[in-house]
Protein backbone atom coordinates (compact mmCIF):
# COMPACT_ATOMS: atom_id res chain seq x y z
CA UNK A 1 0.00 0.00 0.00
CA UNK A 2 2.91 2.29 0.86
CA UNK A 3 4.47 1.71 -2.46
CA UNK A 4 1.19 2.15 -4.15
CA UNK A 5 1.35 5.68 -2.59
CA UNK A 6 4.79 6.11 -3.41
CA UNK A 7 4.11 5.17 -7.01
CA UNK A 8 0.75 7.99 -7.48
CA UNK A 9 2.62 10.62 -5.59
CA UNK A 10 5.72 10.17 -8.27
CA UNK A 11 3.47 9.88 -10.91
CA UNK A 12 1.79 12.95 -9.29
CA UNK A 13 5.22 15.13 -9.03
CA UNK A 14 6.09 14.12 -12.60
CA UNK A 15 2.84 15.56 -14.26
CA UNK A 16 3.14 18.45 -12.52
CA UNK A 17 6.66 18.98 -13.65
CA UNK A 18 5.90 18.13 -17.03
CA UNK A 19 2.58 21.08 -17.08
CA UNK A 20 5.07 23.40 -15.39
CA UNK A 21 6.42 23.58 -18.65
CA UNK A 22 2.58 24.77 -20.19
CA UNK A 23 2.88 27.42 -17.39
CA UNK A 24 2.39 30.41 -19.93
CA UNK A 25 -1.06 28.87 -20.45
CA UNK A 26 -2.07 30.16 -16.81
CA UNK A 27 -3.62 32.86 -17.74
CA UNK A 28 -5.48 31.49 -20.67
CA UNK A 29 -6.64 29.74 -18.39
CA UNK A 30 -8.05 32.00 -15.55
CA UNK A 31 -9.45 33.86 -18.72
CA UNK A 32 -11.21 30.60 -19.66
CA UNK A 33 -12.59 30.06 -15.97
CA UNK A 34 -13.67 33.70 -15.69
CA UNK A 35 -15.84 33.61 -18.87
CA UNK A 36 -17.32 30.42 -17.49
CA UNK A 37 -18.08 32.70 -14.56
CA UNK A 38 -19.94 34.83 -16.17
CA UNK A 39 -21.65 32.17 -17.85
CA UNK A 40 -22.56 30.31 -14.81
CA UNK A 41 -23.42 33.09 -12.67
CA UNK A 42 -26.23 34.07 -15.35
CA UNK A 43 -27.41 30.38 -15.20
CA UNK A 44 -27.63 30.75 -11.26
CA UNK A 45 -29.76 34.25 -11.53
CA UNK A 46 -31.94 32.68 -13.62
CA UNK A 47 -32.44 29.68 -11.47
CA UNK A 48 -32.73 31.78 -8.29
CA UNK A 49 -35.40 34.30 -9.86
CA UNK A 50 -37.54 31.13 -11.09
CA UNK A 51 -37.30 29.67 -7.75
CA UNK A 52 -38.43 33.22 -6.24
CA UNK A 53 -40.90 33.28 -8.58
CA UNK A 54 -42.84 29.78 -8.29
CA UNK A 55 -41.31 28.42 -4.96
CA UNK A 56 -41.92 24.84 -6.17
CA UNK A 57 -39.67 22.06 -5.17
CA UNK A 58 -38.32 21.44 -8.83
CA UNK A 59 -36.91 25.29 -9.02
CA UNK A 60 -35.84 24.59 -5.52
CA UNK A 61 -33.61 21.57 -6.94
CA UNK A 62 -32.35 24.02 -9.76
CA UNK A 63 -31.56 26.57 -7.46
CA UNK A 64 -29.50 24.74 -5.28
CA UNK A 65 -27.76 23.12 -8.06
CA UNK A 66 -26.63 26.27 -10.08
CA UNK A 67 -25.95 27.83 -6.30
CA UNK A 68 -23.36 25.04 -5.80
CA UNK A 69 -21.97 25.65 -9.61
CA UNK A 70 -21.42 29.08 -8.95
CA UNK A 71 -19.70 28.98 -5.48
CA UNK A 72 -17.56 26.50 -7.36
CA UNK A 73 -16.50 28.08 -9.99
CA UNK A 74 -15.95 31.34 -8.33
CA UNK A 75 -13.77 29.48 -6.27
CA UNK A 76 -11.93 28.06 -9.16
CA UNK A 77 -11.82 31.43 -11.13
CA UNK A 78 -9.80 32.69 -7.82
CA UNK A 79 -7.99 29.86 -8.04
CA UNK A 80 -6.65 30.42 -11.32
CA UNK A 81 -6.31 34.01 -10.90
CA UNK A 82 -3.92 33.60 -8.17
CA UNK A 83 -2.16 31.12 -10.31
CA UNK A 84 -1.52 33.51 -13.14
CA UNK A 85 -0.24 35.74 -10.53
CA UNK A 86 2.08 33.37 -9.33
CA UNK A 87 3.33 32.16 -13.05
CA UNK A 88 4.13 36.14 -13.69
CA UNK A 89 5.97 36.46 -10.67
CA UNK A 90 7.91 33.42 -11.11
CA UNK A 91 8.87 33.91 -15.03
CA UNK A 92 10.27 37.75 -14.60
CA UNK A 93 12.79 37.37 -12.20
CA UNK A 94 13.47 40.41 -10.55
CA UNK A 95 10.24 42.04 -10.87
CA UNK A 96 9.91 41.62 -7.35
CA UNK A 97 13.07 41.19 -4.53
CA UNK A 98 14.12 38.36 -3.65
CA UNK A 99 12.49 38.24 -0.05
CA UNK A 100 8.74 39.86 -1.26
CA UNK A 101 8.94 37.28 -3.93
CA UNK A 102 9.18 34.31 -1.54
CA UNK A 103 6.52 36.16 0.89
CA UNK A 104 4.09 37.06 -1.76
CA UNK A 105 4.41 33.61 -3.68
CA UNK A 106 3.99 31.62 0.05
CA UNK A 107 0.72 33.84 0.41
CA UNK A 108 -0.75 33.81 -3.04
CA UNK A 109 -0.07 29.53 -2.76
CA UNK A 110 -1.77 29.95 0.63
CA UNK A 111 -5.01 30.85 -0.81
CA UNK A 112 -4.83 28.53 -3.75
CA UNK A 113 -4.76 25.92 -1.41
CA UNK A 114 -7.58 27.44 0.87
CA UNK A 115 -9.51 27.85 -2.32
CA UNK A 116 -9.31 24.11 -2.85
CA UNK A 117 -10.13 23.03 0.40
CA UNK A 118 -13.18 24.96 0.08
CA UNK A 119 -13.94 23.44 -3.23
CA UNK A 120 -13.44 20.14 -1.79
CA UNK A 121 -15.57 20.87 1.35
CA UNK A 122 -18.54 21.84 -1.89
CA UNK A 123 -18.03 18.64 -3.66
CA UNK A 124 -18.67 16.84 -0.50
CA UNK A 125 -22.10 18.07 0.14
CA UNK A 126 -24.17 15.78 -2.08
CA UNK A 127 -27.65 16.84 -1.60
CA UNK A 128 -26.96 20.36 0.03
CA UNK A 129 -29.63 23.01 1.36
CA UNK A 130 -29.45 26.47 0.42
CA UNK A 131 -28.17 27.13 4.06
CA UNK A 132 -24.84 24.94 3.91
CA UNK A 133 -24.07 26.65 0.90
CA UNK A 134 -24.84 29.83 2.24
CA UNK A 135 -22.68 29.21 4.96
CA UNK A 136 -19.60 28.31 2.83
CA UNK A 137 -20.73 31.34 0.75
CA UNK A 138 -20.49 33.75 3.69
CA UNK A 139 -17.18 32.55 4.91
CA UNK A 140 -15.24 33.26 1.26
CA UNK A 141 -17.51 36.63 1.51
CA UNK A 142 -15.50 37.70 4.78
CA UNK A 143 -12.62 36.93 3.37
CA UNK A 144 -13.34 39.06 0.28
CA UNK A 145 -11.43 41.89 0.45
CA UNK A 146 -8.16 39.87 1.72
CA UNK A 147 -8.69 37.98 -1.37
CA UNK A 148 -8.81 40.76 -4.02
CA UNK A 149 -6.64 43.73 -2.32
CA UNK A 150 -3.62 40.70 -2.47
CA UNK A 151 -4.14 40.33 -5.92
CA UNK A 152 -3.63 44.11 -6.21
CA UNK A 153 -0.78 43.95 -4.08
CA UNK A 154 0.82 41.15 -6.23
CA UNK A 155 0.35 43.87 -8.99
CA UNK A 156 2.21 46.77 -7.22
CA UNK A 157 5.26 45.04 -6.29
CA UNK A 158 5.19 43.76 -10.30
CA UNK A 159 4.50 47.32 -11.86
CA UNK A 160 7.29 48.56 -9.42
CA UNK A 161 9.65 45.93 -9.94
CA UNK A 162 9.27 46.58 -13.29
CA UNK A 163 10.25 50.68 -13.24
CA UNK A 164 12.77 49.99 -10.70
CA UNK A 165 14.78 47.42 -13.12
CA UNK A 166 13.92 50.62 -16.16
CA UNK A 167 15.57 53.36 -13.74
CA UNK A 168 18.49 50.87 -12.45
CA UNK A 169 19.37 50.68 -16.56
CA UNK A 170 19.69 54.20 -16.86
CA UNK A 171 21.41 54.95 -14.02
CA UNK A 172 23.90 52.37 -15.69
CA UNK A 173 24.13 53.76 -18.88
CA UNK A 174 24.12 57.18 -17.82
CA UNK A 175 27.34 56.16 -15.92
CA UNK A 176 28.91 54.84 -19.10
CA UNK A 177 28.32 57.67 -21.07
CA UNK A 178 29.78 59.62 -18.30
CA UNK A 179 32.93 57.50 -19.05
CA UNK A 180 33.35 57.91 -22.69
CA UNK A 181 32.64 61.94 -21.67
CA UNK A 182 35.81 61.93 -19.55
CA UNK A 183 37.76 60.48 -22.25
CA UNK A 184 36.56 63.49 -24.43
CA UNK A 185 39.56 65.87 -25.22
CA UNK A 186 37.74 69.39 -26.23
CA UNK A 187 37.56 71.32 -23.54
CA UNK A 188 34.52 73.51 -24.50
CA UNK A 189 32.41 70.35 -25.70
CA UNK A 190 33.09 68.57 -22.62
CA UNK A 191 31.88 70.89 -20.48
CA UNK A 192 28.65 71.47 -22.32
CA UNK A 193 27.85 67.58 -22.64
CA UNK A 194 28.78 67.71 -19.06
CA UNK A 195 26.12 70.32 -18.27
CA UNK A 196 23.52 67.71 -20.92
CA UNK A 197 24.42 64.97 -18.13
CA UNK A 198 23.52 66.62 -15.26
CA UNK A 199 19.91 67.20 -17.17
CA UNK A 200 20.00 62.92 -17.70
CA UNK A 201 20.96 62.79 -14.03
CA UNK A 202 18.15 64.63 -12.91
CA UNK A 203 15.87 62.97 -14.70
CA UNK A 204 16.87 59.91 -12.89
CA UNK A 205 16.79 61.18 -9.59
CA UNK A 206 12.89 62.76 -10.54
CA UNK A 207 12.56 58.75 -11.83
CA UNK A 208 13.82 57.91 -8.23
CA UNK A 209 11.14 60.44 -6.64
CA UNK A 210 8.21 58.77 -8.37
CA UNK A 211 9.10 55.07 -7.29
CA UNK A 212 9.72 56.07 -3.79
CA UNK A 213 6.47 57.39 -3.88
CA UNK A 214 4.68 54.55 -5.22
CA UNK A 215 6.55 52.50 -2.86
CA UNK A 216 4.30 54.74 0.24
CA UNK A 217 1.34 53.93 -2.03
CA UNK A 218 2.44 50.50 -1.90
CA UNK A 219 2.82 50.71 1.99
CA UNK A 220 -0.50 52.29 2.17
CA UNK A 221 -2.38 49.47 -0.12
CA UNK A 222 -1.19 46.56 2.05
CA UNK A 223 -2.51 48.26 5.42
CA UNK A 224 -5.99 49.05 3.29
CA UNK A 225 -9.30 46.45 4.40
CA UNK A 226 -12.00 47.31 1.69
CA UNK A 227 -11.47 46.62 -1.49
CA UNK A 228 -11.80 50.30 -2.82
CA UNK A 229 -9.15 52.51 -0.40
CA UNK A 230 -6.83 49.73 -2.27
CA UNK A 231 -8.01 50.15 -5.94
CA UNK A 232 -7.21 53.81 -5.35
CA UNK A 233 -3.62 52.98 -3.85
CA UNK A 234 -3.07 50.67 -6.71
CA UNK A 235 -3.86 53.34 -9.03
CA UNK A 236 -1.59 55.85 -7.67
CA UNK A 237 1.15 53.34 -7.89
CA UNK A 238 0.20 53.00 -11.55
CA UNK A 239 0.67 56.96 -12.45
CA UNK A 240 3.93 56.85 -10.16
CA UNK A 241 5.22 54.34 -12.75
CA UNK A 242 4.31 56.31 -15.55
CA UNK A 243 5.48 59.07 -13.99
CA UNK A 244 9.07 57.83 -13.54
CA UNK A 245 9.01 56.49 -16.93
CA UNK A 246 8.14 59.36 -18.75
CA UNK A 247 11.00 60.79 -16.76
CA UNK A 248 13.34 58.16 -18.17
CA UNK A 249 12.29 58.40 -21.75
CA UNK A 250 12.98 61.77 -21.73
CA UNK A 251 16.49 60.89 -20.02
CA UNK A 252 17.46 58.53 -22.73
CA UNK A 253 16.62 61.23 -25.16
CA UNK A 254 19.28 63.60 -23.75
CA UNK A 255 21.75 60.27 -23.26
CA UNK A 256 21.43 59.42 -26.77
CA UNK A 257 21.97 63.44 -27.77
CA UNK A 258 25.14 63.34 -25.82
CA UNK A 259 26.32 60.27 -27.99
CA UNK A 260 25.60 61.81 -31.29
CA UNK A 261 27.58 64.70 -30.27
CA UNK A 262 30.62 62.70 -28.55
CA UNK A 263 30.39 60.56 -32.30
CA UNK A 264 30.87 63.18 -34.49
CA UNK A 265 33.32 64.34 -32.86
CA UNK A 266 35.63 61.20 -33.61
CA UNK A 267 34.97 59.76 -30.02
CA UNK B 1 -12.51 -61.24 -20.08
CA UNK B 2 -13.27 -58.09 -18.37
CA UNK B 3 -10.62 -55.54 -17.46
CA UNK B 4 -11.13 -52.63 -15.08
CA UNK B 5 -9.74 -49.71 -16.09
CA UNK B 6 -8.63 -47.68 -13.13
CA UNK B 7 -7.61 -43.93 -13.47
CA UNK B 8 -3.86 -43.39 -12.32
CA UNK B 9 -5.39 -40.50 -10.94
CA UNK B 10 -7.22 -41.60 -8.74
CA UNK B 11 -9.74 -39.74 -5.49
CA UNK B 12 -7.12 -39.13 -3.28
CA UNK B 13 -4.26 -39.24 -6.03
CA UNK B 14 -5.13 -35.44 -7.44
CA UNK B 15 -1.95 -33.62 -8.46
CA UNK B 16 -3.22 -30.28 -7.31
CA UNK B 17 -4.18 -31.54 -3.99
CA UNK B 18 -0.35 -30.94 -2.81
CA UNK B 19 -0.92 -27.51 -4.15
CA UNK B 20 -3.47 -26.42 -2.02
CA UNK B 21 -3.07 -23.95 0.34
CA UNK B 22 -1.90 -25.34 3.66
CA UNK B 23 -2.70 -22.02 5.60
CA UNK B 24 -4.83 -19.00 4.44
CA UNK B 25 -2.45 -16.32 5.68
CA UNK B 26 0.79 -17.30 3.34
CA UNK B 27 -1.56 -16.28 0.42
CA UNK B 28 -2.09 -13.43 1.36
CA UNK B 29 1.53 -12.56 2.02
CA UNK B 30 2.47 -13.72 -1.63
CA UNK B 31 -0.45 -11.96 -3.31
CA UNK B 32 1.06 -8.57 -1.22
CA UNK B 33 4.20 -9.19 -2.80
CA UNK B 34 3.15 -10.28 -6.05
CA UNK B 35 1.91 -6.46 -5.88
CA UNK B 36 4.64 -4.61 -4.40
CA UNK B 37 6.32 -6.15 -7.42
CA UNK B 38 3.86 -5.30 -9.94
CA UNK B 39 4.01 -1.86 -8.51
CA UNK B 40 7.72 -1.59 -8.43
CA UNK B 41 8.15 -2.80 -12.04
CA UNK B 42 5.20 0.20 -12.79
CA UNK B 43 7.38 2.58 -11.24
CA UNK B 44 10.43 1.39 -13.09
CA UNK B 45 8.55 1.19 -16.08
CA UNK B 46 7.94 5.09 -16.25
CA UNK B 47 11.20 5.40 -14.94
CA UNK B 48 12.75 4.02 -17.53
CA UNK B 49 10.75 5.75 -20.64
CA UNK B 50 11.07 8.92 -19.25
CA UNK B 51 15.42 8.36 -18.61
CA UNK B 52 14.71 7.01 -22.14
CA UNK B 53 13.07 10.01 -23.72
CA UNK B 54 15.49 12.61 -22.22
CA UNK B 55 18.62 10.13 -23.66
CA UNK B 56 16.83 9.96 -26.81
CA UNK B 57 16.27 13.95 -26.87
CA UNK B 58 19.89 14.65 -26.00
CA UNK B 59 21.09 11.97 -29.17
CA UNK B 60 18.88 13.63 -31.69
CA UNK B 61 20.21 17.35 -30.73
CA UNK B 62 23.13 15.84 -30.83
CA UNK B 63 22.91 14.55 -34.06
CA UNK B 64 21.27 17.78 -35.54
CA UNK B 65 24.04 20.04 -34.35
CA UNK B 66 26.80 17.25 -36.01
CA UNK B 67 24.71 17.56 -39.18
CA UNK B 68 24.26 21.10 -39.47
CA UNK B 69 28.26 21.84 -38.49
CA UNK B 70 29.17 19.15 -41.04
CA UNK B 71 27.43 20.77 -43.41
CA UNK B 72 29.01 24.25 -43.04
CA UNK B 73 32.33 22.83 -42.64
CA UNK B 74 32.12 20.93 -45.92
CA UNK B 75 34.44 22.89 -48.31
CA UNK B 76 33.57 23.03 -52.33
CA UNK B 77 36.34 20.14 -53.44
CA UNK B 78 36.43 22.36 -56.71
CA UNK B 79 37.66 25.36 -54.81
CA UNK B 80 39.27 24.42 -51.80
CA UNK B 81 40.57 21.41 -50.45
CA UNK B 82 41.87 23.25 -47.41
CA UNK B 83 39.43 22.96 -44.44
CA UNK B 84 39.55 26.18 -42.52
CA UNK B 85 39.37 25.98 -38.98
CA UNK B 86 35.47 26.76 -37.44
CA UNK B 87 36.00 30.08 -35.53
CA UNK B 88 35.18 30.12 -31.91
CA UNK B 89 31.65 32.26 -31.56
CA UNK B 90 32.98 35.20 -29.18
CA UNK B 91 30.54 37.10 -27.71
CA UNK B 92 30.59 40.17 -29.12
CA UNK B 93 30.48 42.86 -26.31
CA UNK B 94 27.44 45.25 -26.66
CA UNK B 95 28.23 49.20 -28.55
CA UNK B 96 26.92 52.00 -26.28
CA UNK B 97 24.72 52.74 -29.25
CA UNK B 98 23.07 49.25 -29.15
CA UNK B 99 23.16 49.49 -25.81
CA UNK B 100 20.77 52.94 -26.15
CA UNK B 101 19.22 51.39 -28.32
CA UNK B 102 18.30 48.18 -26.24
CA UNK B 103 17.00 50.28 -23.36
CA UNK B 104 14.83 52.31 -25.39
CA UNK B 105 12.98 48.67 -26.68
CA UNK B 106 12.64 47.80 -23.05
CA UNK B 107 11.22 51.31 -22.05
CA UNK B 108 9.00 51.05 -24.77
CA UNK B 109 7.62 47.27 -24.45
CA UNK B 110 7.26 47.23 -20.70
CA UNK B 111 3.46 46.86 -19.09
CA UNK B 112 3.12 49.10 -16.36
CA UNK B 113 -0.48 48.67 -16.29
CA UNK B 114 -1.27 44.92 -16.15
CA UNK B 115 -4.57 45.62 -17.35
CA UNK B 116 -4.43 41.89 -17.98
CA UNK B 117 -3.92 40.32 -14.61
CA UNK B 118 -6.44 42.72 -12.76
CA UNK B 119 -8.76 41.40 -10.02
CA UNK B 120 -11.35 39.03 -11.36
CA UNK B 121 -14.60 41.28 -10.47
CA UNK B 122 -17.04 38.39 -8.77
CA UNK B 123 -20.28 38.45 -7.12
CA UNK B 124 -19.49 37.63 -3.54
CA UNK B 125 -22.74 37.92 -1.90
CA UNK B 126 -24.99 35.70 -2.96
CA UNK B 127 -27.05 34.75 0.04
CA UNK B 128 -31.05 35.82 -0.20
CA UNK B 129 -34.03 35.23 1.31
CA UNK B 130 -35.10 31.45 0.35
CA UNK B 131 -38.10 31.71 3.15
CA UNK B 132 -37.35 28.20 4.78
CA UNK B 133 -37.63 29.37 8.01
Amino acid sequence: MKFKNFLIIFLLLFFNFVSYGFAGDSLKDFNYQYEQYHKIYDQFLIARDRFLKYRVLNSQEEAIKSLKNLLLQRNQTLRTYYLALMDKIRKTPGIVSQTTNSSLLSRLDKKVLWLEDQNRELNQLNTPAFEDLFIISDRIETEKDLLINLGYEALGEMILGKIRSLHQDSVTLTSLIKEELNKYQQATNSARLNLWLKEVEVKNYLAAKEIEAGEINLWNLKSKQDINSALKDFENIKIDALDAKIQLTQGLGYLKEIYKELVKNGN
Amino acid sequence: METEIISPLGANNLPFKEMEPEKGHIYLKEDKKNKNIFYLSTFLFFLFIFILGIIIGSFWEKKKKTEKEEEKILPSPSVDLYISPTPIPTLKPLSLEEKLDNFGKKLEETDLQEDDLLPPDLDFKLRFETGSH
